[in-house]
């Protein structure tokens, strides 16, 4: 079968799987199941996405998290000064991060290495600076968002099939990207930049298409979390955390292919609500640094010793 | 003009400060490849640690360094002979791995202060430094911040003394410079590692000792201090002693002398602004070739 | 074809590549050899534009590539084969293919792309190997891959950086005919760095001898053999 007739087949099979997650509403009426998938799919989505970066193209950013607040924070402002629902207004808020991304990723993606990964986790807390200093938006003391709907469990359905779209597109791309010209000028600059250079590859300007499309599906996914959270406090909206825990799943799971990161996505978010339903909020944090340095240490074959030492390098249809 | 001399002098101070609190996390990073995010941490634990010893057991804050120096470099052996050796042997990539790893244990350490010592803000007040500030032509410095500069000048010259002057700190630098030849020279590598971080930790319980007296603190500051550290390290040259000491003190005046010219809470923005000016321009230091 | 005028690079103290000037003869297989040191690779990568000279000028087909970068080198026409070989580790020999393919070789479409990837590797003689991992080739078939990792940049000028060395008698054949064969079913213009001196003798029309960065002898295998100059540098003096 020819590569787009096996994508257009995927994408069908995409279709049908987001469809039955989509009727979740119709049969489960309980308000903790959907805050829990909000938020797994949150990470999902965010994973698959960082992953084009990171798993594609070999550029770990440990500062995803800036794009997800700038996103949130114009989704929040567009809808407390408008009344523009943050589900209509997600595009722009992955402008937004888009353009983030283009005015950060060219100094940026110069870096190589740790060297590239430390300065985007400065970059996310320069942005965070930024953001809670705009002038009018009155960041610091928090920002009250209106619900989507009257009660409780209505809105964490809605937020849920936000969520659930989100994290199909982030699918979608994630699979065109990777069987596409675009894909492997990506995967040629993971295993050799200079090489990939003398190959034709436009480095610079692959790196920052895939930056801003990382970001961009950050910023959407930022304008429906900050409608979940309801209330927006800068920390919680730039939380450091977020960025190492997307870098953790996608680590886990196998940077290889959107299916890896989607893998460890809900791996991590499953043991992460154990944590906190068996152990309490606070000691879950705890417990959950150490299972950060246990999982990285500890895990023998399988996912992160593959993806590290073979320089993440599993190839994205599955290798022989 | 005064002001302008007041703020000079602080800077200067202070950056002394930011240099030591930074020297470990620099050596780390070049000797063991290891991105210790972690650092400030301990930076923060030993401000605690200076702080109870005086204001609940009466203790002169200086005197819980006894305390502090050795456990840190203790603990900081630790973790390199079982964390970070553990991680050489499982991957090549040490520099991301050591930063998602030492990320947990930062969470860990912060919410385990949190937990025990509380979210408020602690600021370490030494009666007999209280009342005493010194006047030099018209500045008047608070003798809290020359003893923290004054112990983090001594703490940075044994340091330096030690690397170059002591056999084992120049295996240290040996390691930093070429891990491979050091290794075919005979120098234990992982035990040259295990002295460097306990130091890198040691030097951070001082720190922390010093940036207590200076500025209110409470768990959650390693962040903004892990921010000054990334400046000062990269900026200087990850690894190079003179170059984290020099950068500190620029960084330091940075601080202040924008503190006379942005608001408070936009100062953090030029120190972020500066790193990236950096790395764009000389992603190797500033004082590279 | 390719024209390098008076190029020179230093590197700290040490003048790599020296005044250099020779002219490419279209469809010819040019040999350039030299001691270790002789500049010969560093003039390849102020050719591909990894490096760029301090002094001169090079032209490719009336584009002056003094200053462009790689990727537009590339595109222009002129794909480089690396001396330790370079292959994309993390992918199969097929896939090691498609960037250049999609980026130099103007394929637009990954269905064209992968089957031209096939075609190359089977002109290579690794129809074999292709969904195996570059990471588990042997040395003698990553060379070919990094040959095929040429070709897949379509180009008109090919640098072929010690592609023989460390090869067996009959690996060294086969990548022989293998270079004839692209020479002449591709139409396609070789400059090859070499210091096996059989392979160079028997493949090239022309040679030219690089030391300490500067051209000494520039001529037909023969005479290049016997020149005193060369014979003095690979042999020494008082010969």
């Amino acid at each position: 079968m020819s590569k787009i007739a096996k994508l257009k087949k995927d994408y069908v099979i995409l279709l049908i799987i987001g469809l039955l997650f989509a009727a979740f509403p119709l049969f489960i009426k309980t308000t903790y199941i959907y805050s829990f998938l909000i938020i797994t799919f949150m990470y999902a989505a965010l994973t698959v996405g960082w992953n084009i970066m990171g798993g594609y193209a070999g550029y770990f950013s440990f500062g995803h998290v800036a794009f997800v607040g700038a996103g949130g924070y114009l989704s929040a402002f567009l809808l407390l000064e408008y009344g523009w629902s943050p589900f209509l207004t997600a595009p722009l808020a992955g402008l937004l991060a888009g353009i983030i991304a283009l005015l950060v990723g060219y100094p940026c993606l110069k870096l190589r290495g740790p060297y590239f990964s430390v300065v985007t986790l400065i970059v996310a807390l320069a942005v965070q600076v930024v953001v809670v200093n705009i002038p009018g938006l009155d960041a610091p003391r928090g920002l009250f968002l209106p619900s989507p709907a009257d009660n409780v469990l209505l809105s964490r359905m809605l937020l849920y099939e936000g969520m659930l779209v989100l994290l199909l597109i982030s699918i979608a791309v994630a699979m065109y990207i990777e069987n596409s010209r675009l894909g492997y000028g990506l995967y040629a600059i993971r295993e050799d930049e200079e090489v990939a250079e003398t190959q034709g590859v436009n480095t610079t300007e692959l790196k920052l298409i895939g930056y801003i499309i990382s970001a961009f599906l950050a910023g959407m996914v930022g304008s429906v979390f900050a409608w979940y959270q309801g209330f927006l406090a800068p920390d919680p909206m730039f939380e450091l955390e977020i960025s190492v825990l997307i870098v953790l799943m996608a680590l886990i799971g196998g940077t290889y292919s959107w299916v890896g990161a989607l893998g460890g996505a809900v791996v991590i978010s499953i043991v992460r609500e154990f944590l906190m339903i068996y152990v309490g909020a606070e000691a879950s944090h705890i417990l959950f640094g150490v299972l950060l340095i246990v999982a990285i240490m500890y895990l023998p074959h399988g996912a992160i010793k593959w993806a590290i030492d073979k320089k993440f390098s599993k190839s994205p249809k599955g290798c022989s | 003009m005064t002001e302008l001399l007041q703020n000079l002098a602080s800077g200067v101070m202070i950056g002394i400060v930011y240099a030591l609190l930074s020297i470990g996390f620099s050596l780390s990073w070049g000797t063991l490849g290891v991105i210790s995010i972690v650092h400030p941490a301990f930076a923060v634990l030993g401000a605690y640690i200076a702080y109870f010893s005086y204001h609940s057991f009466g203790f002169d804050p200086i005197a819980s360094l006894l305390f502090t120096i050795p456990v840190f470099f203790f603990i900081g052996v630790a973790i390199n002979s079982t964390l970070f050796n553990r991680l050489n042997t499982i991957t090549k990539h040490v520099g991301f791995a050591s930063m998602v790893v030492t990320f947990g244990m930062a969470i860990t350490l912060e919410s385990l202060m949190k937990f025990f010592f509380t979210a408020d803000p602690r600021l370490l007040r030494i009666d007999y430094l209280r009342d005493l500030t010194l006047s030099l032509g018209g500045v008047s410095i608070a003798s809290r911040y020359l003893v923290a500069a004054f112990i983090a000048l001594i703490t940075l010259a044994v340091i330096y003394y030690f690397l170059y002057s002591t056999y084992t700190g120049k295996a240290v630098r040996a390691v930093e410079q070429e891990k491979e030849g050091a290794a075919f020279v005979g120098i234990n590598v992982m035990r040259v590692s295990s002295i460097t971080y306990g130091i890198a930790l040691a030097s951070a319980g001082v720190a922390g000792l010093a940036l207590a007296m200076v500025y209110p603190f409470e768990p959650p500051i390693h962040i903004p201090w892990l921010v000054i550290i990334f400046l000062v390290v990269i900026a200087g040259g990850v690894g190079s002693v003179v170059g984290t000491i020099l950068t500190g003190l620029i960084v330091g005046l940075l601080f202040t002398l924008s503190g006379m010219v942005v608001p408070f809470s936009l100062v953090n923005l030029v120190i972020f602004l500066a790193l990236i000016v950096v790395l764009i321009f000389r992603p190797k230091g500033i004082w590279s070739v | 074809m390719l024209s390098i005028n008076n190029v020179s690079k230093q590197f700290g103290g040490i003048k790599a590549v020296n005044n250099v000037s020779f002219d490419l003869k279209p469809k010819e297989i040019t040999g350039l050899i030299g001691p270790n040191g002789a500049g010969k690779t560093s003039l390849f990568n102020l050719i591909s534009g990894l490096e760029h000279p301090d002094n001169g000028s090079i032209h490719y087909d009336q584009h002056d590539i003094t200053h462009e970068k790689p990727h537009a080198i590339s595109r222009i026409g002129i794909g480089r084969a690396f001396q330790i070989v370079r292959p994309y580790l993390g992918l199969t020999a097929k896939e090691n293919l498609l960037a250049g393919l999609c980026f130099s070789g103007g394929v637009t479409d990954i269905k064209q792309a992968t089957d031209e990837a096939e075609r190359i590797l089977e002109f290579v003689e690794l129809s074999d190997k292709t969904n195996t991992l570059a990471y588990d080739l042997t040395l003698s078939e990553k060379k070919s891959l990094e040959i095929a990792k040429a070709l897949s940049t379509n180009p008109q000028l090919l640098l072929l950086d010690e592609c023989f060395a460390g090869l067996n008698p009959s690996e060294m054949s086969k990548k022989m005919e293998l270079v004839n064969r692209i020479q002449k079913e591709s139409s396609i213009t070789i400059l090859m760095i070499e210091h096996v001196m059989k392979v160079i003798m028997e493949l090239s029309q022309r040679i030219v001898a690089m030391a300490m960065g500067e051209i000494i002898s520039d001529g037909t295998p023969q005479e290049v053999c016997n020149d005193e100059n060369v014979i003095k540098v690979y042999i020494g003096e008082g010969v």
